[in-house]
Parts: structure tokens; C-alpha cells; sequence
């Protein structure tokens, strides 16, 4: 049988195999940060806005909207038990920036195409900027509880090729 | 081994108070655990019916008593993860670490920590089965539950609170009485995981107490979602190590015995716990990695701390492992992993805890997934986290419950086990069961169903769905099994509990505090290294550590807090279901 003092040697150098893979982790999970494996993780500054006068800001009408400049924003509210729009149509290959804001209580939206999980604090504007490259169709759903009606708010996404 | 002496039953039975005659506080662990075990009943009843939805099977419609899922689910969540959890870690970790100093703790502190508890909890109860709270096990502000619950969940954690501080004392006094003394073990790791949880509660209490008691009661207009996610966070990543350093307490320090060995190295095991002690709690943020408005830097920093809990995580696998091996290996085993075969597997107490740290290590490994701020993203919110905490609370910290609850409940009452071979079959279907219920629902999420979700009515899953048959059938069958599983537990335990025969004083089952290789080498002769008694002399000062503890987390939450107070975005509160 062992004696205590060779288990502990041994296990000092488990001690530093586990140091050291907490260490490969870290650079690990940094250069995927810096590669942008989520894009726009350390770009997109913390905006609020008041959920209660959307009105007065650039939810007031959600959709789609190209600038003069050719740029592409879409604005999207998210309130029980609807996303506004719940339909969103955007142009494949072209940079798109998504803002999404939450009106009354907690909501949240995963778009599998693009990387997009975002927890939807009332007010907090979450923005992603996303170029889509295949075409089609996906549908989502609220991924975070809001109330009874839940499990009813969808999200479609569509994809358009260029014509 | 020690765990199923051959009952002596003595002619008369014994009276209740003869039972507790010496250890009185007996009792009020019994009811401890006994209360936790009924609320686990609730709340797992419910669990097979939420793996059926997603199975995409809908039950609910028939169920008079549920208004919605949502409320089934409130209810599966809070029994489960912080009600059962929470009695049970009281009685636990008060009645252990007394009888290891063997201090007699204030029975009247006790029981006024089980009724703080009990009448918190049926407050909740109240507005959770009155469809008052249907706010699932987070209650995330601005929804609005009554302010029963609030109150109530604010009970159950001053009940631990008490529990805690009594504990400290306690182990305060012992140092004084016995200067330059180690303390014991089990009573060691205990002080540290009361610490643990004192700084870590903190939030938790903030939160309810100051803005959602009175916001709920109208006294407030509103409370910013923001700072409660924050604060709810703080405490919800450090209730984790809450559930899980108890079953560790049993792996380090009971399990070798039950194997019939000796604990491998107990510096290391307190090593363990110190640096749990400090990590537990400043990582919080790692759950709000998709909440915009807080900065990517805390962000990446409580990141990194998160993965540090890898090291005394890997500590307790190597030292269990080691000490298995060396209860083997004093059973006649030997070989790489000839020995595993020695082991007692047919005692339930040590099947199950096997079982629950088995299950840890998928569990340990998704964690490391979910903590990851990248790889976050492709999971947050979806089935796979669900099937991370049932083999994580759900299974390595529930089994090693069963498997306390399996030598605990007949020493307290001296009742015999009712049945080794179902308590064994109903570890094993809950090691399955659970095994089927994370492979499906982990496989769900990868694929990008939500969790919390009512599948019937749902208008966004049917392109997904037919994507998961695999899985969300899996989940389905796992919950079957599941029941199964849990029927044969409670059965074990209420016929345990309500048996007749008690056992004489003399054939008690004993608490198996474990001997370390240490101790055994210096009983027989060949003395400890100085060395080592200094370390643990180092780790001996818990205060200290204490104090480090608070510091760190004042660093990586106040910067974090000052920004969320100077610029506070309150909203009303709404009731949508
Ligand atoms: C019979 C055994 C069990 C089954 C079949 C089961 C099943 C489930 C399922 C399917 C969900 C996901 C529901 C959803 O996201 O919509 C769930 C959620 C949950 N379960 Fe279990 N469970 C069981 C036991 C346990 C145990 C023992 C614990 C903890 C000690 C636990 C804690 C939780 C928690 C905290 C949630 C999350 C609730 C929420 O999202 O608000 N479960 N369970
Ligand atoms: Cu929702
Ligand atoms: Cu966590």
C-alpha cells in the first residue's frame, strides 16, 4: 500500500496538470473572443432606452430600414406575447445590424443563423450586426419565460437571395 | 460494511424518547431531512410530466390541480432546487459537524431555524399553488408574484442562515476550548461550506428583501430587472456549490469508510474546500453573458475565476479516486482497474454515491461549456441547460442524498433500512434515468430548443422538432424511467420511516467519519511530516480565508453593483400569467 507522502506527491502533480489545463481553457476561450467566434462581442456598446415611451425613439415603427447611406438596420420590440415584427425579411450577403428591445417584462431570442442568443432586459438595447449568407427560412421562439402566452412567440427570419 | 449491521431488534421497541436519549438534536435533524425529502416528493412527481412535453406528449390538459405548465414548473424548480435542497443541507450539515466535535448544538436556535423555514415555505407554497407565483424557480423581476412568495423565500434562507451562523459559533467555541488542535474533518469542511454560503446568500437576501418585498407589496413603484438578475446571479452560480460541497463532504470523508478504507490525503481534501471557499462566489456574471448592459470585461474576468473551480474540482477527483483504490486494495483488489471489481457495489450507500460522481463528470464538463463566454452562446437558454443540472444537482448532489438519506435516516431512528435491494434498483434507474434525460435534452439544445417552453401551442418549434425525434424521445423515456426510480426511493424511505422494529442502542449504524492515511500511519508509528502539518496548520485559520473571500468578491461585483445603482431603470411589475 501507498503511504500518504507518495499520494500527495502524486497529487501535487495532478495539482499542476490541472493548473495547467485550466490555463490552456483561458487561452482557449480568449482567442476565440478575439477571433470573433460570437461577432461583436466587444463592439456593441450598452444603449437604454425608456421601454415605456418606444414612441419616441427609432422602435416607434419596427422593420426594416435602409439608409440613404445603404446601410441595413432592423428594429425589432419584443413584448408578451409578440415579437414586432414577427416576420423579418433581410438581404442575404449584405451586413445587417439587428436591435432588438424588450417593452414590458423579460423575453429572449436565439437566432441559430448568425450566432444570436440575447437576453432581453426592458430597455437594454441589444444590437448585433450580422451578414447572412444562406438563404431561407428560420424560425425561432422566445427563449426566455414572460408569461402564459410564451411558448406563442415565434420569430421567422427570412433570408432573401438577391434577385 | 458499516452500513447494515445485522439488526438486533430489541424485544420491546423503544420508545421515541429513549431513540434520541444522548443526541437529542436527532430529532431535529430527522425533521429536516424528513421535510426535504416530502418537498423532493412533490416536486418530482411533477418532473416525469415535463419530460413528457417534451416528448411532445401534452398531460397537462387532463391535470385539474396545474393551471399551466408554468406552474408545474415553478413548482418542480423551487421544491427541488431550493426548498429540498435547502432542509436537507441544514439538517446535514448541523448534525454532522456537531457530533464530529462533539458539541451538543442550542436545540431551541435549531428548531426555531426549522420553523423560520417551515412557515417561509408554506408561504411560497401558498402563492405558488394558488397560481399566485408562477414566476419558475428565478422570479425574474418585472414580473410580479405575490408577495407570499417573496416573503416565504426570504424565510427559507434565513432558516439556513441560522443554521449557518450556530454552526460557526459553534466551531468557534471548539477552537477556543481545544487551542492548537485541528479541527476534524467533516466539522472543517462544514464551517467552510456555511462561510461559503453566508457571502454568498448576501444577493439573494438584497434582492428580495430590499427591492422585490416591497415592490411586491406596492410600497415601490418599480425595480430594475437588471440589478435583480445581478443580484438573483450572485447567489444562484454560489447555490450550486451549496448543493454540491455537502455530497462532497460525504465523498471526502464518509465514503472510505463506507468502502472500507481511509480517507487518501486530508490536506488536499481541505485544500479543496478552502479554494471553494474563495471561487464559489465572485463568478456570478457568467450567467449574463447574453444580457447586454453590463461590461464584457467583468464579463471576461469572472470567466476566467469561473474556470479556476477546475482545480479543487479535479483535487476531489483524484483524492476519492485514490481512496477508493485504497479500499480496494485493503478488500484484496489490485491490478489498473481490476480493483474496482472489490468494491462493495452491493450496498446502496456506496452504489449510489459511485453513481452521483460518475454522472459529475459530464456534468462537470458542460459546465466548463456553459462557463465559456463563446461557446455560451450556442446553449444559453436552450434544453441542454436543464440536462446540465439534472446530472449535477439533479443526480451528484439528489443520489448522494439518497445514499445518505440510505445510512442517515436508520441511524437517527434506529429503524433498519426496509429494503438494500430496492434502495440499489432505485439508484441505479435514477443513474439511467438521468444519464437518457441529459443525453436528450443536451442533444435538444444543441439543435436549439428552448427550454421552458409549453410544446403544445407552441408556434415556433415544428421545423426543430423534426429535427430532435431522437432526443426529445429520449427525454420522454428518461422521465419513465425516472418515476419508476423515484417510486421505489420513496418507498424505501417511508417504509423505513414508518417501520417498527428499532434496533438496540449497541447496533446503531455508526456515522462513518473515515480515518485519514495519515492518522493510520501515525497510529502505527511512522509519524506525519512536518511539513504537511503545516499546511494544514495555514488552512486551519477558515477566518482568514473568510475575509479573503469577501474581499475578492467586493472586487469583482462592486464596480458592477456602483454603475447598476448610479443608473437605476426601474419598471413596474406585471402579472402574464
Ligand atoms: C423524476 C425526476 C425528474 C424529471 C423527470 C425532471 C424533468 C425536468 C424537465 C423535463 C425540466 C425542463 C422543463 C423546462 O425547461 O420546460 C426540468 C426542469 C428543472 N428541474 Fe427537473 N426533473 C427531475 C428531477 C429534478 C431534481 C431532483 C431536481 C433538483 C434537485 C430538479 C430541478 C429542476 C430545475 C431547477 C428545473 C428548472 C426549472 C425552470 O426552468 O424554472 N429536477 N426538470
Ligand atoms: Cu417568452
Ligand atoms: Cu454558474
Amino acid at each position: 500500500m501507498l503511504d500518504h507522502h507518495t499520494i500527495e506527491r502524486y497529487e501535487l502533480g495532478w495539482l499542476v496538470v490541472a493548473v495547467v489545463m485550466v490555463l490552456l481553457m483561458f487561452a482557449g476561450v480568449i482567442a476565440s473572443m478575439i477571433t470573433e467566434t460570437v461577432p461583436g462581442m466587444f463592439g456593441s456598446p450598452a444603449r437604454y432606452i425608456n421601454p415605456t415611451q418606444l414612441s419616441k425613439t427609432e422602435f416607434a415603427a419596427p422593420g426594416l430600414k435602409v439608409s440613404p447611406d445603404g446601410s441595413v438596420n432592423a428594429y425589432m420590440v419584443a413584448r408578451a406575447f409578440q415579437f414586432q415584427p414577427n416576420v423579418l425579411r433581410v438581404p442575404a450577403n449584405t451586413p445587417v445590424t439587428l436591435h432588438f428591445v424588450a417593452a414590458d417584462v423579460i423575453h429572449g431570442l436565439m437566432l441559430g443563423q448568425g450566432n444570436v442568443n440575447a437576453e432581453l432586459v426592458p430597455g437594454q438595447v441589444a444590437t448585433f450586426t450580422r451578414t447572412f449568407k444562406s438563404a431561407g427560412t428560420f424560425v425561432s421562439q422566445c427563449n426566455e419565460y414572460c408569461g402564459s402566452g410564451h411558448q406563442t412567440m415565434s420569430f421567422t427570419l427570412i433570408v432573401e437571395a438577391p434577385k | 460494511m458499516t452500513t447494515a449491521p445485522p439488526p438486533t431488534v430489541s424485544a420491546p421497541a423503544s420508545p421515541a424518547e429513549q431513540v434520541y436519549f444522548g443526541h437529542p438534536e436527532k430529532k431535529v435533524t430527522l425533521y429536516f431531512l424528513v421535510t426535504g425529502l416530502l418537498m423532493l416528493l412533490i416536486g418530482v412527481a411533477i418532473g416525469p410530466l415535463q419530460a413528457l412535453n417534451y416528448a411532445n406528449i401534452d398531460v397537462y390538459q387532463y391535470l385539474p390541480f396545474l393551471k399551466s405548465y408554468y406552474q408545474g414548473l415553478s413548482l418542480h424548480g423551487v421544491l427541488n432546487a431550493l426548498v429540498f435542497t435547502t432542509y436537507f443541507i441544514s439538517g446535514l450539515l448541523l448534525y454532522l459537524p456537531c457530533r464530529a466535535l462533539g458539541v451538543r448544538p442550542n436545540l431551541v436556535v435549531a428548531w426555531a431555524a426549522y420553523w423560520t423555514m417551515t412557515i417561509g415555505v408554506l408561504m411560497a407554497a401558498w402563492a405558488v399553488l394558488g397560481n399566485n407565483a408562477t414566476l419558475l424557480y428565478t422570479f425574474y423581476p418585472p414580473l410580479q408574484g405575490s408577495p407570499l412568495f417573496y416573503i416565504g423565500a426570504a424565510l427559507l434562507v434565513v432558516g439556513s442562515l441560522i443554521i449557518a451562523v450556530q454552526v460557526i459559533v459553534i466551531w468557534t467555541g471548539w477552537k477556543r476550548q481545544h487551542p492548537g488542535e485541528t479541527t476534524p474533518l467533516v466539522a472543517y469542511m462544514s464551517v467552510a461550506t456555511w462561510m461559503m454560503w453566508v457571502i454568498a446568500s448576501l444577493g439573494l437576501v438584497v434582492e428580495v428583501v430590499v427591492f422585490l418585498i416591497p415592490w411586491s407589496l406596492g410600497w415601490t413603484k418599480g425595480v430594475d430587472p437588471l440589478l435583480a438578475r445581478t443580484l438573483f446571479w450572485y447567489t444562484g452560480h454560489a447555490i450550486v456549490y451549496f448543493w454540491v460541497l455537502p455530497a462532497y463532504i460525504s465523498w471526502y470523508a464518509l465514503l472510505p469508510r463506507q468502502a472500507g478504507g481511509v480517507i487518501a490525503s486530508d490536506s488536499m481534501a481541505r485544500l479543496s474546500f478552502v479554494l471553494f471557499l474563495l471561487l464559489s462566489t465572485p463568478v456570478g456574471l457568467h450567467h449574463q453573458y447574453s444580457d447586454t448592459g453590463l461590461s464584457i470585461g467583468w464579463k471576461t474576468v469572472q470567466m476566467l475565476l469561473t474556470f479556476l473551480v477546475v482545480v479543487p474540482s479535479m483535487l476531489t477527483a483524484f483524492s476519492v479516486g485514490a481512496s477508493l483504490e485504497l479500499a480496494a486494495q485493503a478488500r484484496g483488489g489490485g491490478g489498473y482497474f481490476g480493483w474496482t471489481r472489490r468494491l462493495p457495489w452491493k450496498d446502496p450507500v456506496f452504489t449510489a454515491q459511485v453513481l452521483a460522481m460518475i454522472s459529475f463528470i459530464p456534468g462537470g464538463a458542460g459546465g466548463i461549456v456553459n462557463a465559456s463566454l463563446a461557446l455560451d452562446t450556442a446553449v444559453h437558454n436552450t434544453a441542454w441547460i436543464p440536462g446540465h443540472f439534472h446530472i449535477t444537482v439533479g443526480t451528484a448532489t439528489t443520489l448522494t442524498f439518497f445514499a445518505i438519506s440510505f445510512w442517515l435516516l436508520p441511524h437517527l431512528t434506529r429503524k433498519p433500512l426496509a429494503s438494500v435491494k430496492m434502495a440499489l434498483w432505485s439508484a441505479w434507474l435514477w443513474f439511467w434515468g438521468m444519464i437518457i434525460f441529459a443525453v436528450g435534452m443536451h442533444w435538444e439544445g444543441l439543435i436549439g430548443i428552448p427550454r421552458r417552453t409549453y410544446f403544445a401551442g407552441a408556434t415556433g418549434l415544428s421545423e426543430m422538432i423534426s429535427r430532435a425525434q431522437v432526443p426529445l424521445a429520449l427525454t420522454g423515456i428518461s422521465g419513465m424511467v425516472l418515476a419508476v426510480a423515484a417510486v421505489l426511493y420513496f418507498t424505501v424511505i417511508f417504509r423505513t420511516l414508518l417501520g417498527r422494529t428499532r434496533v438496540s442502542a449497541q447496533a446503531e449504524v455508526p456515522i462513518p467519519f473515515s480515518q485519514s492515511l495519515a492518522e493510520v500511519e501515525a497510529l502505527a508509528g511512522n509519524g506525519g511530516s512536518p511539513k504537511i502539518a503545516g499546511a494544514v496548520r495555514v488552512l486551519e485559520r477558515l477566518w482568514v480565508f473568510f475575509a479573503l473571500a469577501l474581499a475578492l468578491v467586493l472586487v469583482m461585483y462592486l464596480p458592477t453593483f456602483i454603475s447598476l445603482l448610479l443608473n437605476p431603470h426601474p419598471v413596474p411589475g406585471l402579472r402574464l400569467w
